[in-house]
């Protein structure tokens, strides 16, 4: 699509970046860079200029690897948060998800990255060293296993868990599974269903 | 109980074939790639409406290797949801070789029939297949032993679901195989031998995790996994003897029927659906006394059976089919010849 011939070069440079992305294929590539060219001048000089401040300004927290503009995040440093209390994810775009909901006051911890040999992830890659930093404070009382639901997310929740099991006043939870809010039941698979129906809760 | 009849190379299996076809979008021949268009053709069409609670219409266009099923009018991207929806089993020569084949082939049956019957089966195997595979890769590697621990508890938490359902359907089938041994010269039984190893100290059984570990530095020379379900050797005895060992033709025949119906019944267990029966050639090696006691027993069969069968048949007067003759004729002048098969509904 890139390559029509008669596309001016800026034009085509423009669709082949962006159509590199991920979700992105050539016509929607193409539909983007034309409507880009139809904007204003002003706007798509903004764009860019965003595009230019995302690498120059944006970095990971030194302390729980979210996303941050300076060397901690805004949840490290907010005084009115639980530092006791730590959800282990994955990557940092899980914590922009869990912080949707707004309910949850604790902080985090990105790992970077699941356990999965056959892709090169080994303990070595995750970040560990600095959760053990962490807990060797001794500030952290629990900690709340959010990697994902998979066979791989499994063994780096169960990894994680054996690591600290030793801790002393450390508690290790794992998020539960099963009916998602407002989620009926007719649309669920059977695994999602019988895991709901294992970890049922009692009513009190 | 419907028969075709007729010589050699008049279309009788490919009846069949085509009513296989319909349920798993694709034939029961072992061959990766069969040709199943038509010599003189360029591509093949199959339409068909089966009766189960309210009409089904699958149709089925092959064009240069490749075919497209449609299930309702709509295309379908699983094969699995087409096998869900139409229950069909098959007996062939060229189909899967249960009685007389590998044990991975057992395997591999138990397995497909697991898959249909237990949801959770499918998620459990994938699971446990996934984390033999990171298992493997990091044993290659020489890692730690604390992240071996890791998967090897993945493996073995998702590996005793798999065994654990494994040995409940072989339970239901060994159930229903009782019930076909009043028709068999000698009652079968399906058993599953797991491999296990001995303590040395005390001669007792060692945990599954213990073996897993106790075996490491094997699988790091062979590369794969020495225990587990996926080593399960699945054995068909007759009188505790094994049938692939012992069994003549003709006995291995009977057995093999008596393993689909006893299949059918466990499906019809789970799903309440009596599947399709299609029989290719299962009168062969078979006395005068066997094929009239294979008859009768199939007579009684609640659900629809579609077989072929040599012209030489004789049909005792009590047994009640509908015999379709077929002849060289019809199927060349004929291409597009529409077989309906009406499923009986379940009881």
């Amino acid at each position: 699509m890139a390559s029509l011939p008669g596309m001016p070069a800026p034009l085509a440079s423009v669709i082949e970046h962006l159509s590199a992305m991920p979700g992105i294929g050539p016509k929607t590539a193409m539909r983007l860079a034309i409507s880009m060219l139809e904007k204003n001048r002003h706007d798509v000089v903004s764009l860019a200029q965003s595009l230019h401040h995302l690498h120059e300004q944006m970095t990971f927290c030194e302390r729980c690897g979210c996303f941050a503009e300076k060397h901690r995040c805004m949840i490290c440093d907010a005084p009115s948060r639980n530092h006791a209390l730590i959800c282990v994810v994955e990557q940092a775009v899980d914590v922009l998800m869990l912080e949707r909901m707004q309910t949850f006051r604790g902080n985090y911890h990105v790992l970077h990255g699941r356990l999965s040999p056959i892709d090169g992830m080994g303990v070595e890659q995750l970040r560990l060293k600095s959760l053990d930093a962490r807990i060797e404070a001794g500030e952290v009382q629990e900690l709340i296993l959010a990697t994902s639901a998979t066979v791989d997310g499994e063994a780096t929740a169960h990894f994680i868990a054996r690591r600290y099991a030793a801790v002393d006043a450390l508690k290790v939870s794992r998020i539960a599974r099963g009916v998602p809010e407002g989620g009926e039941l007719e649309y669920l698979d059977e695994y999602t269903l019988s895991r709901a129906l294992d970890q049922r809760v009692t009513w009190d | 109980m419907n028969i075709f009849q007729g010589e050699n190379g008049t279309g009788k299996t490919t009846v069949l074939e085509a009513a296989y076809m319909m349920a798993h979008g694709r034939s029961f021949r072992q061959s990766r790639d069969p040709e199943l268009v038509n010599w003189q053709a360029k591509s093949f069409q199959l339409e068909s409406k089966w009766q189960r609670y309210g009409p089904v219409y699958v149709s089925i266009t092959g064009k240069r290797g490749r075919t497209e099923v449609k299930l309702q009018g709509k295309a379908v991207a699983k094969r699995k949801e087409l096998i869900e929806t139409l229950p069909v089993i098959a007996d062939a020569p060229q189909a899967r070789r249960l009685i007389d084949g590998v044990t991975g082939e057992r395997r591999r049956w138990l397995d497909q029939l697991l898959s249909v019957c237990e949801p959770a089966f499918q998620t459990h195997y994938t699971a446990y297949l996934r984390a033999m595979m990171q298992r493997s890769r990091l044993l290659r590697r020489q890692q730690d032993d604390a992240q071996l621990d890791v998967w090897e508890h993945q493996l073995v938490q998702h590996g005793k679901i798999v065994r654990q359902l494994r040995q409940q359907v072989i339970e239901r089938l060994n159930f229903h195989l009782c019930e076909e041994s009043s028709w068999l010269d000698a009652p079968l039984e399906i058993h599953i031998d797991q491999a296990e190893i001995k303590v040395a100290s005390d001669s007792s059984m060692m945990n599954w995790s213990d073996a897993l570990a106790y075996y490491r530095s094997k699988d790091r020379k062979t590369g794969r996994c020495s225990i587990g379900p996926h080593t399960d050797t699945i054995r068909i005895t007759h009188q505790g003897r094994e049938i692939r060992t012992v069994g003549s033709r003709g006995q291995q025949k009977l057995a093999s029927i008596a393993l689909r119906l006893a299949e059918c019944a466990t499906r019809y267990g789970y799903r309440h659906l009596w599947p399709l029966l299609l029989l290719d050639d299962c009168m062969e090696a078979l006395d005068d006394k066997r094929r009239f006691r294979l008859l009768l027993r199939l007579q009684q069969y609640p659900g629809q059976i579609l077989m072929t069968a040599p012209n030489n048949l004789m049909m005792p007067e009590d047994i009640s089919a509908t015999i379709l003759h077929m002849s060289e004729d019809c199927g060349e002048s004929d291409q597009q010849q529409r077989f309906t098969a009406d499923m009986e509904k379940a009881a």
